[in-house]
């Protein structure tokens, strides 16, 4: 097995680092760090919608925004909000769907915003990684905690969490899988590039297992905001 | 004490059957957990005590709420839940300025999610800590035993709703705002009591 660019094996993921609830103003938040991807993910509400006519009488709505900041990319990116910005928010607004329950508050809206402070490929699963545990955060009822991850193929080889030169190479295929934790639903499944059926199942089997080791990562780090033993102080 | 669990969500509780209290669902025969909480694991309940989250509106609840706006027939206030609510001008007999915190019981939630109050109070102007109801229960002690502790070390009054949100005017309202904070950031640990009254005879020398 011939070892990555960064070093890494086929099946080794990026350093993460999780903290919970840096921003006091939002109701929950995450800051997430994913090798050089960096994102911040607030939840504002469940808040009364407005205009009035976008609501809905059995479920909240969820208005997910994931952007990248002007300064994230080598190249400075327009703010104004493109194509792929609005996709990735609808797709990744469906998803966070299927995990919150939303049927407890209806009539209202759910703000989760997603900001890419610095990217190297795989934004969107960082996003979605960052989002999901901002909403436990926030205390909101869920049936579980999404769990994304991105796996594909570079060079013959078949990697998970893909860097951006893997990403550029000549036959590459980039999966964003998003999972429901530990339910183990496919919420959000999406690729680029071209693929056979054997490759593709060795690709989703590989993203399962890159999904359980982010779960552990989370999982971490909502316990350690809540330590339940130690010293009360201010 | 180590007898405390924290569950986060998605997590498998049981798989016996069991009463489901709150922030509990079942699914496939088995109860697990929907938010990040303390859990309280009885031998024919189950339930999951958040650390976190919105206020949900419950009868007989006492809330503390903030004149948010003025219609032709009434207010709008705000009590730190996920909506706004609504109190007609015949239910009190003066009139309200914006801002004013007010503190009323709730009688009956209706069926399209409206609410009625009985018991209103009009609350002098006053300071109004701001937290999260679930740590309410802890602001509040076994026996009212923090409440009275805040009463005898702080002075003045202390008015706590249901809603999370704390009004009081009392003579040292930075020892207040800090003792209020270091219940609510140690929500989850034991022996709370104990630990405040230290904090207050620490400060009360200096």
């Amino acid at each position: 097995m011939s070892k990555r660019l960064d070093g890494r094996k086929n099946d080794e993921l990026r350093p993460i680092n999780i903290k919970l609830g840096v921003v006091k103003s939002a109701a929950g938040s995450c800051y997430l760090e994913w090798g050089k991807n960096t994102v911040v993910a607030t939840v504002h509400g469940p808040r009364p919608i407005f205009p009035k006519h976008l609501s809905d009488s059995t479920k909240a709505v969820i208005d997910y925004r994931y952007r990248m900041a002007p300064f994230s990319v080598s190249e400075r990116k327009s703010p104004v909000p493109g194509k792929r910005d609005k996709e990735i928010s609808l797709v990744s607004g469906f998803a966070l769907e299927s995990a919150i329950m939303t049927e407890k508050f209806p009539n209202t809206v759910i703000d989760i915003n997603a900001l890419i402070l610095s990217s190297n490929a795989g934004t969107r699963v960082a996003a979605l990684t960052a989002a999901s545990l901002a909403c436990v955060d926030a205390g909101l009822p869920m049936r579980g905690i999404l769990t994304a991850v991105s796996v594909g193929r570079a060079n013959g080889e078949f990697l998970s969490d893909l860097t951006k030169e893997e990403e550029d190479a000549e036959d590459a295929v980039d999966t964003a899988i998003a999972v429901l934790m530990p339910q183990k639903e496919i919420t959000l499944l999406q690729m680029d590039g071209f693929v056979n059926k054997e490759d593709w199942k060795k690709i989703i089997s590989m993203g399962f297992i890159g999904v359980d080791k982010v779960y552990e990562l989370q999982k971490k780090a909502l316990l350690e905001k809540y330590p339940v033993n130690g010293d009360i102080n201010e | 004490m180590s007898d405390k669990k924290i569950v986060i969500p998605g997590e498998l509780i049981t798989d016996q059957l069991k009463k489901l209290g709150s922030n509990v669902y079942l699914e496939n025969n088995k109860i697990y957990s929907s938010v990040i909480g303390l859990l309280s694991d009885s031998s024919n309940i189950v339930s999951v005590i958040p650390l976190n989250g919105p206020y949900t509106p419950l009868e007989g609840d006492g809330i503390i709420a903030v004149v948010k706006d003025e219609v032709l027939n009434g207010y709008i206030l705000e009590y730190n839940s996920f909506d706004d609510c609504f109190l007609t001008k015949s239910s009190i007999n003066k009139e309200l300025a914006i801002g004013t915190v007010i503190f009323l019981r709730i009688k009956k939630i209706t069926d399209n999610g409206s609410l009625e109050f009985d018991n209103i109070n009009i609350l002098p102007k006053a300071k109004v800590f701001q937290t999260s109801p679930v740590k309410i229960p802890r602001l509040i002690g076994k026996n009212e035993s923090m409440l009275n502790l805040f009463k005898e070390y702080l002075g003045g009054n202390i008015v706590i709703g249901k809603n999370g949100w704390v009004w009081y005017n009392s003579v040292n309202i930075f020892l207040a705002e800090r003792a209020f904070s270091l219940v609510v950031k140690n929500s989850q640990k034991s022996n709370l009591t104990n630990s405040v009254k230290e904090f207050f005879e620490k400060n009360k020398t200096k």
